[in-house]
């Protein structure tokens, strides 16, 4: 006999799951800190026993007993015994619908912790194969702090089960998750992912969860569910309790049904009172309808940009195309470079980032989806995925942590036909290019026709038109004048007569006039007043952010002017002492002071008088020895060195520019890799390390945290690598250090080591068999210059 | 100076140095940025202290608690209390992202953190004494002396700290987030000595002080 979908059960009733599983085996005598899972296996009957409890309490769902039956908390443990065992004993006690449990994995997810996402993908996969497999019901994954890992379980789930899948996130009391999630953004990005119902559990009771529902009603299209805790954990007497009566708590979880919520249940401290209280109050209620809001908007995993009525800033900048140093830095594999890039342009307000790695020699869908999860570790701000490849796309869309935007389709058959289902599976804005096989129209109303089409097409895939931004396309104002007026006019013509959102790229109109920053910032205040929604733009151009500043302003979207008036009075306090300043201090005096904001000036003053080469042998070199000098004697301390080697850096990238410009390179002092090894995820001062060595002009090969062993290896023999600096953080990591060394010297590989970290010692530096120890970055740098001095 | 500003420059590696003032100006700013970032939570049970053949155990769970160094800082403890306390991981991402732009200022920022954290365990360790009415013997961590750190997997499973505060440990027992602290507490014996009485202190020599050759403030 084949159950009755859940989906079409509730369809006009109010779904109510169970309580809590843990509360009840530990009143039966489960001992703290122990697996409960086990138990499906080692005593089935008092799991059963649990659930007839709540069957008899009429619960229609029945959790089986699987919250961590994965192979990361289960070990040896056979994953599929386990479930299958746990939805046995929910089966057995009569549940009418079993869903298979599945929490989060506890251990963090990338970039915060080890776990990679398809290596979570696959724990899960493994698990949600076990329930279907055991004939679970549905999929519910719930008290999951971090969107990203509820991503990687929810397609575990759709793409190896057909079953319907819930999935549920836990909110503190400030309203986030423990990674900084928010319910707005936990609602896009689940609803992007198809998820079947969503909702949150744990942690708080009914009552202070309240406003995290309520935002989840205002935006949510599928139903709402709630499974709280019996009020918040208080600690009484050295334990934890939980106050909230079932009287109590059944009136706040009936308030919120009486709201629009769908699906509820209890977490942490219900008991089957709890849930038999809460089946007689709901007896009766029918569904109460809501209207979501729909919005048009993308989100990292703890953030949500809204374009509705926000004038949306898109940076530019992480595009190879015509940019020298961003294709060398790609080519290269230096992801620093582009972090860089993201960071000034966020900090610069750009409210989403451009992410294109577009180079014909690159594997673009693995370096697009590397570049994109490195960027998502440094920035908040949601990313657009650029790319003209649907395998990049989907390789971008799979790891991105939040729903983004992707650019983009066009109104090509096959573009469509490989587009659209990526962006319905995924959950994702698109970007629609109005042209199609015939190429761009010249005129705006065939483009307007062109973006109806797109609409159309994308409604037969299941996008929503909200999530559509049509991009009405900008021509060279230098080589097709009248254009321009073209693509306003569509840009009108898109907004009134199909009410979508539209999206410009504004540099290109510019293209072969000089001062382009003018005529791209006057195109801009164009578009914006004929109803443009997001530009495309450099946002470190302050020319392009005072006409959106003041845009937002006139456009009565920066309410009282907040935001322009306070950025205003911060620019005109500093600006004028600074360029006072540098003309007084020597370059010396520069980097003795760790003044980083006078560095890059002044290099480039000297550089009229004095060749690169000589302004670091003679003024970098020396300063940073004097400083290094009253580092070692306890003059100054460790912050204060760092602030003069960041101004030698500033100063450095000056030079760099300069000698890529003028052709005259200067040879490598040195070739030194650095790592952080293996298990050990610490890396700031490997990084301050880094910043010596590079402002004594070596070259630094930088492998980063939690580096494998083979990587050290393979690296050090491909680039012929003759020194080499470790560190570890952790007594626990020590041993892979001294693995990392070991197996270098079992490849026959001739390289020196230097090894340092918070717990090593000189006699861990033997232990290892590293060649140096070194107390600090200063001596790492000592370490280098005695090394490259006696080999030449 | 105060005395919050005093630690926090004291973990950058100050020892007698003057503090110019831009960088005065960078730790304030620092501290301001990280208190307002950080999500401290904290999670806490106490226990009877049972002595087993194989070591002390906290009564109840299967957790053993080997070494001397740990029997020496329960001594005459009746109950222990188990601390699990974070900042949560936007301390750490606040930290990570500055290491991109300006490296001294995530250092600072990662002093500011540490200082936070210790601040947060005092404040748990009061609420732990006030609880259970009874005095701390201090605080005393896995891989402090010959306390394994291999405690940390049970030690969060037995707090739930996973679900209860965001708190996990790796696989080479690193605690997640970054800036997190578990400790054993004891009870009821032995008060914590008047500050910096190292001699007659329970975590004599293994403390994090000690660690940097300093003494507790
Ligand atoms: S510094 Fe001395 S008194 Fe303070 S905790 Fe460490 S050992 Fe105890």
């Amino acid at each position: 006999m084949t159950p009755p979908d859940v989906r079409a059960w509730m369809r006009d009733r109010i779904l109510l799951f169970d309580g809590a599983m843990g509360t009840m085996l530990q009143q039966r005598g489960l001992t703290p800190g122990a697996l409960p899972e086990l138990l499906n296996i080692e005593a089935p009957e008092v799991v059963t026993g649990v659930h007839e409890a709540y069957v008899e309490a009429g619960a229609d769902v029945i959790t089986a007993n699987t919250f961590q039956a994965h192979e990361l908390k289960l070990g040896a443990a056979s994953v599929e015994a386990v479930v299958a065992a746990g939805v046995g004993c929910a089966r057995a006690a009569g549940a009418r619908f079993v869903a298979l449990d599945v929490g989060p994995l506890g251990q963090l997810l990338a970039p915060m912790g080890p776990v990679g996402f398809e290596r979570a993908y696959e724990v899960f996969r493994r698990q949600v194969r076990a329930g279907a497999a055991a004939g679970a019901d549905l999929i519910l994954i719930e008290t999951m702090s971090d969107p990203y890992e509820a991503k990687a379980a929810v397609l575990a789930a759709r793409e190896n089960t057909d079953l319907p899948v819930f999935c549920s996130m836990t909110f503190q009391e400030d309203g986030r998750t423990f990674v900084g999630c928010d319910p707005l953004t936990a609602t896009v990005l689940l609803q992007g992912l198809g998820v079947d119902a969503l909702g949150v559990n744990c942690s708080l009771g009914p009552a202070l969860l309240a406003p995290v529902v309520e935002t989840m009603l205002t935006y949510a299209r599928e139903p709402v569910l709630v499974q709280a805790n019996a009020g918040l954990p208080v600690i009484r007497d050295g334990q934890t309790v939980y106050e909230t009566g079932p009287e109590a708590y059944a009136d706040e979880v009936v308030k919120l049904v009486r709201r629009g919520v769908r699906i509820v249940g209890g977490c942490c401290g219900t008991t089957p009172a709890y849930i038999r209280l809460l089946r007689a109050r709901i007896e009766g209620l029918a569904p109460v309808a809501v209207t979501p809001r729909r919005v048009t908007a993308c989100t990292s995993g703890t953030r949500t940009v809204i374009l509705n009525g926000a004038t949306t800033a898109i940076g530019e900048r992480l595009n190879p195309t015509g940019k020298k140093k961003m294709q060398a830095a790609l080519r290269a594999g230096d992801v620093g470079y582009l972090l860089g890039e993201a960071v000034a342009q966020a900090q610069a307000g750009a409210d989403v980032l451009d992410v294109n790695v577009s180079l014909p020699e690159l594997d673009e869908p693995a370096v697009l989806a590397k570049v994109v999860r490195e960027v998502q570790g440094v920035t908040d701000v949601p990313l657009q995925i650029d790319s003209a490849d649907p395998a990049a796309l989907e390789a971008g869309l799979r790891v991105y942590n939040g729903k983004p935007i992707v650019n983009s389709v066009n109104g090509k058959r096959t573009a469509m036909e490989a587009v659209f289902p990526l962006v319905k599976k995924y959950g994702a804005l698109l970007v629609c290019l109005t042209l199609d096989e015939e190429g761009i129209p010249p005129t705006a109303a065939a483009r307007v026709d062109i973006a109806r089409r797109l609409r159309d097409e994308a409604r037969r895939y299941g996008v929503p038109e909200e999530d559509l931004l049509i991009d009405c396309l900008v021509l060279t104002v230098s080589a097709q004048q009248a254009q321009v007026q073209e693509t306003l006019a569509a840009v009108r013509g898109v907004k009134a007569e199909l009410g979508l959102h539209t999206v410009l790229g504004v540099s290109n109109v510019s293209f072969g006039l000089p001062e382009r920053e003018a005529v791209n910032a006057g195109f801009l205040a164009a578009a914006l007043g004929a109803g443009l929604d997001a530009a495309i733009l450099n946002p470190l151009s302050a020319r392009y952010r005072e006409v959106l500043d003041v845009f937002r302003v006139l456009n009565n979207e920066d309410k009282g002017a907040a935001h322009y008036i306070e950025t205003r009075a911060a620019r005109t306090k500093d600006a004028p002492a600074a360029s006072a300043e540098a003309r007084v201090l020597s370059l010396a005096e520069i980097i003795a002071q760790g003044r980083r904001d006078l560095a890059a000036g002044a290099v480039r003053a000297r550089l009229e008088a004095v060749s690169p080469l000589d302004i670091i042998d003679r003024e970098f070199i020396p300063a940073l020895d004097e400083v290094g000098r009253r580092f070692e004697s306890g003059e100054i301390f460790l912050p204060q060195l760092m602030q003069s080697a960041q101004a030698v850096q500033e100063g450095f990238a000056v030079i760099k520019d300069h000698m890529t410009r003028t052709g005259c390179g200067r040879e490598s002092r040195g070739k030194i890799l650095l790592a952080t090894v293996q298990g050990d995820i610490h890396d700031i001062g490997k990084n301050i390390v880094r910043m010596l060595l590079e402002n004594y002009g070596y070259d630094v090969v930088d492998l980063g945290k939690d580096v494998p062993i083979r990587t050290v290896v393979d690296t050090i023999r491909a680039q012929g690598i003759r020194l080499a600096g470790l560190s570890a953080l952790m007594t626990t990591t020590v041993k892979s250090m001294k693995d990392t060394i070991a197996a270098v010297r079992a490849a026959g590989l001739p390289c020196t080591f230097m090894v340092g970290g918070a717990v090593l010692s000189p006699d861990y530096a033997d232990f290892v068999g590293a060649d140096h120890y070194a107390k600090d970055a200063m001596e790492s740098v000592a370490i280098a210059n005695e090394y490259f001095s006696a080999k030449s | 100076m105060d005395r919050t500003k005093t630690e926090v420059l004291r973990y950058l590696g100050r020892r007698r140095q003057a503090v110019p003032a831009e960088l005065d100006a960078l730790v304030e700013s620092c501290m301001a940025l990280m208190r307002e970032t950080a999500a401290p939570r904290h999670v806490w049970r106490t226990f009877d202290v049972e002595d087993r053949a194989d070591g002390l155990a906290p009564a109840g769970t299967e957790l053993m608690l080997p070494g001397q160094d740990i029997r020496r800082c329960l001594t005459g403890c009746r109950r222990v209390a188990l601390l699990a306390a974070t900042l949560g991981v936007g301390a750490d991402t606040l930290i990570r992202r500055w290491e991109h732009t300006d490296l001294t200022r995530a250092l600072v920022l990662d002093a500011c953190a540490t200082q936070l954290i210790e601040e947060v365990c005092d404040e748990a360790e009061r609420a732990v004494e006030a609880d259970a009415d009874m005095k701390s013997a201090g605080r005393f961590s896995p891989g402090y002396g010959d306390l394994p750190l291999t405690l940390q997997p049970g030690f969060l499973a037995v707090l739930d700290a996973g679900r209860r505060i965001g708190l996990t440990c790796t696989e080479s027992l690193i605690l997640l987030p970054r800036k997190s602290v578990t400790a054993l507490i004891g009870l009821g014996g032995r008060a914590r000595p008047a500050a910096g009485r190292c001699e007659s202190c329970a975590a004599r020599g293994v403390c994090d002080f000690a660690k940097r050759g300093e003494v507790c403030p």
